[in-house]
C-alpha cells in the first residue's frame, strides 16, 4: 500500500477545518465538559460529589465513546465520500492507480487522523478526571455529615490504572469500529448525508428500540450497539447498562464476531462499489 | 452514416504502433440510449487531435471510456499500445487528463491538490509539482487555497495536474470552457507548445474555431458516431468532393476555354471568370486527403503550363471547418457557436 497515498488521505481530512472543529468538540470538548461541569457545580456546592474519580471516568468513557462514535462517523464518511463529493475521484482513477488501492488508503488515512485525536482527547479528559478525583481516603460514613456521606457514596476515589486503560481501549474499539463501518458504507452509498442519515438514527434509536422487541429473537444480536455494550468495561454485572437499550447479547464471542462481521461486510461492499463505480 | 476509415493523411507517417489511441467498434449503452456507437478512432502520436461534436454527441462518454472511468458496452481500446482497461496502470501512467471542468479539493492549496494526485502516481511525480506549477504560471499562487482561484486558474492547475505524469498523451475535455479570450489564447499556445515537445494532445470541444486553430487532425462525432476523421484540411469532402481554387494566369479567357475542353481529364467541375483570374471547382477523391488536393492542383498546373499558359497564382480557397462541419453533421443547429 502506498504510504504517499495514505498521507494524502490524511492530509485531506486534517485540512478540512469544519471536520477538525466538529471532531475536536465531540471528543476533547465533550470529555472535558463531563468533568468540568460537575466540578463547577462542586465549586458552588462543596458538599457535592467530586467531579473526577471512578464515576467521572465512567462519564468520560460513555460520553467520549458515544459522542466520539458520532465524530468517528463524520471522519469515516468524509474519508469514504470526500473524493467523490469534490470530484477528484475521477482524476485519481485517471492516473491508472488501482481503485482497490485508492479505497485501501482511506482506512489508514482516516486512522492517522482519528487515533491521535481520540487518544489526546481521552488523555486530557483522564487527566482532568484524575485532577478532580477525591485524593483523600474516604472517612467512615458514620463519622461524616449526611451530605458528605452521600457525596462520598457516589464518588469512588481515584480510579485504578487498569480502569483508565480499559475505558481507553473500549473508546478506541467503539470509535474505530464505527469509523471503519462508516468508511465502507459511505463508499458504497457515495453520499455522506445518506450514510449519516442511516447510521446515526440506527445507533441512537433504531437498534435500541428493536432490541426491545422480543419477537426478533437472536436477530437482535446482530445489532452492533449490543456488542459494543457487552464489551463496555463496567465489570461483571455492570455491562451494557448504559444507553443501548435492552441487552440481549449474552456472549462475548458473539459480540466480537458481530463487530468483525460488520467491519468486514462494510469494507467489502465499499471496496466493491469503489472498484465498479462509473465516474 | 457510416464511420469512414482514417484519412490517409492522418495515417501517413503513423504506423499502427504510432497510434497513441486506437478504438475498435467502441460502444457505450446507457439502458436504452446508445451514447457511443461503434467508434473506430485512430489518433496518431505527436499531434493535436481535435474531437469535435455538438453537446451530447458522446465526446465525454468516449473520453471516460478511454480513461477507465466507465466500461465500454462493446469494443476495444488500446491506449499507448496497452489494452484498456486490462492494462490500465501501464496505459495511463503517461496520460494526463482533464475531464469536463477540472475539480479540486477546495480547502487545499494548489500545491496540496497536486500532492494528492501525485501520490497516486509514481514517486517522480512529487518532484514535478514545482516545475508544473511554474509552467502554467501558478507558482506564486500555489500556496493559496483553490477555492480562491478563478476558473482560468483552475484550468491551468488542471493542466499542471496533467503534467505530473510527464504525459505522452493529454486528454483535454472542453478545456477552454469559461475562459476569457486572453485565457483561450494562452491555453492554445500552451497546447501547441506541448505538441512541439512531442506530446500528443487529444482535445475535445464543441467549438469549431477552437479545433481549427489548435489541431492538426480532427474526428467529428455526432449522435455517438464518428462521421469523419482525418487531417483538419480534408474534413468535409464528400464521396467525389470538390475544392475551390483561384487561378491567376496571363490569358484568362483562353485558359478558361482550354480547361473547359479538358474538363474530364483535369477533373474540373466548373470554371468561371472572376476579377483576378478564374475560379475553378476541382473534383477530389474522398480519402485522398491533402495528397489528393495537391495532386489535383499539380495536374491542372502542369497541363496549363504545357499548353503554353503562364500560371502565376494557384490558390486553394479553403472552406472554414465550420462550413465543412455544417456539411457533415446532421444537428449543427444544436451546436453552440
Amino acid at each position: 500500500m502506498s504510504v504517499r497515498l495514505i498521507r494524502a488521505e490524511a492530509l485531506k481530512l486534517r485540512k478540512s477545518r469544519g471536520l477538525v472543529i466538529a471532531t475536536v468538540l465531540m471528543t476533547l470538548g465533550i470529555g472535558a465538559l463531563v468533568i468540568l461541569i460537575p466540578e463547577f457545580y462542586r465549586l458552588a456546592h462543596p458538599t457535592a460529589a467530586f467531579a473526577g474519580g471512578a464515576r467521572g471516568l465512567q462519564r468520560i468513557g460513555i460520553a467520549v465513546g458515544f459522542i466520539g462514535s458520532i465524530a468517528a462517523m463524520l471522519v469515516g464518511t468524509a474519508a469514504g465520500t470526500g473524493d467523490l463529493s469534490t470530484g477528484i475521484f475521477r482524476d485519481m482513477v485517471a492516473t491508472g492507480k488501482s481503485r482497490a488501492a485508492l479505497f485501501g488508503a482511506r482506512v489508514p488515512g482516516a486512522l492517522i487522523y482519528w487515533l491521535p485525536l481520540v487518544t489526546f482527547a481521552y488523555l486530557v479528559s483522564a487527566l482532568l478526571d484524575l485532577a478532580f478525583s477525591d485524593h483523600h481516603p474516604p472517612a467512615p460514613v458514620r463519622s461524616a455529615s449526611l451530605p458528605v456521606a452521600v457525596a462520598r457514596l457516589f464518588n469512588q476515589g481515584v480510579p485504578a490504572i487498569h480502569q483508565y486503560v480499559d475505558w481507553y481501549l473500549w473508546i478506541l474499539l467503539y470509535t474505530v469500529f464505527v469509523l471503519l463501518v462508516s468508511i465502507g458504507l459511505s463508499s458504497l452509498l457515495g453520499s455522506r448525508a445518506i450514510t449519516l442519515g442511516i447510521l446515526i438514527p440506527f445507533q441512537l434509536f433504531v437498534a435500541p428500540v428493536l432490541s426491545g422487541i422480543t419477537q426478533l429473537g437472536a436477530v437482535r444480536e446482530a445489532f452492533y450497539p449490543q456488542s459494543i455494550a457487552l464489551i463496555e468495561p463496567l465489570g461483571p454485572g455492570g455491562r451494557g447498562q448504559h444507553s443501548f437499550g435492552v441487552l440481549v447479547t449474552s456472549s462475548l464471542t458473539v459480540a466480537w464476531l458481530v463487530l468483525a462481521a460488520w467491519v468486514v461486510v462494510a469494507l467489502a461492499v465499499g471496496l466493491w462499489k469503489t472498484s465498479t463505480r462509473d465516474v | 452514416m457510416t464511420a469512414p476509415a482514417v484519412d490517409e493523411a492522418a495515417a501517413s507517417g503513423s504506423s499502427r504502433a504510432g497510434l497513441v489511441i486506437e478504438t475498435t467498434g467502441l460502444s457505450k449503452r446507457f439502458k436504452d440510449r446508445l451514447a457511443v456507437d461503434s467508434v473506430d478512432l485512430q489518433v496518431p502520436q505527436g499531434c493535436c487531435f481535435g474531437f469535435l461534436g455538438p453537446n451530447g454527441a458522446g465526446k465525454t462518454t468516449l473520453i471516460r471510456m478511454l480513461l477507465g472511468m466507465t466500461r465500454p458496452s462493446t469494443g476495444t481500446i488500446r491506449l499507448r499500445g496497452h489494452d484498456m482497461p486490462a492494462d490500465k496502470t501501464a496505459a495511463l501512467s503517461r496520460v494526463g487528463a482533464i475531464v469536463e471542468e477540472p475539480r479540486f479539493v477546495p480547502y487545499l492549496t494548489g500545491r496540496e491538490n497536486l500532492r494528492v494526485i501525485a501520490a497516486a502516481r509514481e514517486q517522480e511525480a512529487d518532484a514535478r509539482i514545482g516545475p508544473a506549477l511554474a509552467r502554467v504560471g501558478l507558482a506564486e499562487r500555489a500556496d493559496q487555497k483553490v477555492k480562491t482561484y478563478s476558473l482560468g486558474m483552475r484550468q491551468r492547475l488542471g493542466v499542471a495536474r496533467c503534467l505530473l505524469a510527464d504525459p505522452e498523451l493529454l486528454i483535454l475535455d472542453e478545456p477552454t470552457n469559461g475562459l476569457d479570450p486572453a485565457g483561450i489564447h494562452e491555453f492554445r499556445q500552451l497546447v501547441r507548445d506541448l505538441v512541439v515537445e512531442g506530446r500528443t494532445v487529444f482535445l475535445s470541444s464543441h467549438l469549431l474555431d477552437e479545433i481549427e486553430k489548435t489541431c492538426d487532425f480532427v474526428a467529428v462525432i455526432d449522435g455517438g458516431k464518428v462521421i469523419q476523421q482525418g487531417a483538419i484540411g480534408a474534413i468535409g469532402l464528400g464521396e467525389t468532393a470538390s475544392i475551390q481554387i483561384r487561378l491567376g494566369c496571363d490569358r484568362p479567357a483562353e485558359a478558361a476555354a482550354y480547361i473547359s475542353q479538358h474538363r474530364q481529364e483535369l477533373g474540373v467541375l466548373t470554371v468561371e471568370p472572376v476579377v483576378d483570374g478564374l475560379q475553378i471547382e476541382l473534383a477530389v477523391q474522398q480519402g485522398s486527403g491533402q495528397r489528393g488536393i495537391e495532386s489535383a492542383l499539380a495536374t491542372l498546373n502542369a497541363s496549363l503550363v504545357q499548353a503554353g499558359h503562364g500560371v502565376f497564382r494557384l490558390e486553394l480557397l479553403r472552406q472554414s471547418l465550420e462550413e465543412r462541419f455544417l456539411a457533415v453533421t446532421s444537428r449543427m443547429g444544436e451546436a453552440p457557436q
